[in-house]
């Protein structure tokens, strides 16, 4: 149990302090497994779980109060709401020379947010692991915050814009958007899902946008685990890995969905990739993570002689 | 400099019982302080230079002790608390 415990940790990139409180934790529980008897050794391998979980939810806690907070949104709207805001204008220029043309921007705005769940990943992706290194990123409290606004967005923002884009036009959203629409507009609010969990529909929905927000917070983690390892090499194949995430992207999507029937491969995809992503940064991490942690806390000391 | 509940009783227990691991402190709090809590307390202190830390044995445990801006912010925080109490009585 233990090991599994710390198997799974040693996968996510904590920063260093928090790092040190669970290790520390992990300790104690190992001493206490062996100072028990033979007897007692099971009970005290199953009533460490608890003080490494609280541990986690502390630090994690810690983490989520001392994210760079303005540094992080003004990244996310260079790498997320451009790149969305952009994908959105040949919808917008289908508007000039007609009679709506004064509509532009008033639908730019409204349509940017049809992309940003597709964009987030990706761009939050790069805006974390194309940082300056003096730039201190807490990647659990990051992936948290990161989790909270996507189901922010999606299970109230995002419907609340499609209601209002719909009531613009005044015909439904498939039909306004065109050909180059997204399929999966998210129309419904995350409490109206739950309060509707019985429908077959609202489950799927719920499953998507969980999905999306899990997909979007393991991306930090991702980018987090690629930043520790890059940072100790040549910086030249950075540019490949966007490539090979919208790869691994796309065919997870096309696997996914040939697997699953319809309604749920929708819903499965999202979950899938995320797991995918986890599984991947945790490799990463386990990797790299200690020998990057006692480079820095070398350099810190150094530092700390130095000054 | 301000002390949290926490950090004085780790304070407290330092003072009267000498270097301790953090299960030390933990058993010796009768539960005020917990498990899962404790070493995030004593990164947060360390760095506040209230404590400090030193691996001891070969499992890499860390017993932690008070320094001497620990023990002087511990007292303070007596000397002040003993006077609130006193002004209060006086009330």
């Amino acid at each position: 149990m233990r090991r599994l415990v710390a198997w799974i940790i040693d996968g996510l990139p904590f920063d260093p302090r928090s790092r040190r409180a669970l290790d520390e934790t992990l300790l104690d529980w190992a001493h206490e497994e062996a100072e028990a008897g033979p007897g007692r050794r099971w009970l005290v391998g199953v009533s460490g779980l608890p003080a490494v979980g609280r541990a986690a939810i502390v630090a994690a806690s810690r983490e989520t109060t001392s994210v760079p907070l303005w540094w992080l949104l003004k990244r996310a709207a260079l790498f997320v709401v451009l790149p969305a805001t952009l994908l959105s204008l040949p919808m917008v220029l289908l508007l000039l020379g007609t009679d709506s043309a004064w509509r532009i921007p008033g639908v730019l705005v409204l349509l940017m947010p049809e992309w940003l769940p597709t964009v987030a990943p990706l761009g939050l992706l790069l805006c974390l692991m194309w940082r300056p290194r003096h730039v201190q990123v807490q990647p659990v409290g990051t992936a948290i915050i990161v989790c909270a606004a996507t189901l922010l967005f999606l299970g109230w923002i995002l419907p609340h814009t499609n209601a209002f884009l719909v009531a613009v036009y005044g015909r439904p959203m498939a039909d306004v958007l065109g050909p180059l629409s997204l399929r999966y507009v998210d129309e419904a609010t995350l409490i109206d899902l739950l309060r509707s969990i019985n429908h077959p529909g609202a489950v799927s929905a719920l499953l998507r946008i969980s999905g999306l927000a899990a997909l979007a917070a393991t991306s930090v983690v991702l980018a987090e685990s690629l930043h520790r390892r890059i940072a100790l090499r040549k910086l030249d194949w950075i540019a490949a890995v966007p490539m090979a995430y919208m790869l691994l992207s796309g065919i997870v999507s096309a696997m996914v969905q040939g697997v699953l029937p319809g309604f749920f491969a929708i819903a499965g995809t999202a979950w899938v990739q995320a797991t995918l992503v986890l599984l991947l940064a945790g490799a990463i991490q386990r990797r790299t993570g200690r020998e990057v942690d006692l480079i820095r806390t070398l350099r810190a000391s150094s530092d700390s002689l130095d000054s | 400099m301000r002390l949290a509940k926490s950090e004085h009783l780790i304070l407290s227990i330092l003072t009267a019982r000498g270097p301790c691991y953090g299960l030390e402190l933990v058993d010796s709090s009768r539960n005020r302080l917990k498990r899962g809590g404790i070493y995030v307390t004593l990164g947060r202190m360390e760095e506040k230079g209230l404590v400090t830390s030193s691996e001891s044995g070969d499992d890499g445990r860390r017993r932690y002790r008070p320094t001497a801006l620990g023990e002087r912010a511990f007292l303070a925080a007596q000397v002040f608390a003993g006077k609130i109490a006193l002004h209060g009585a006086k009330a």
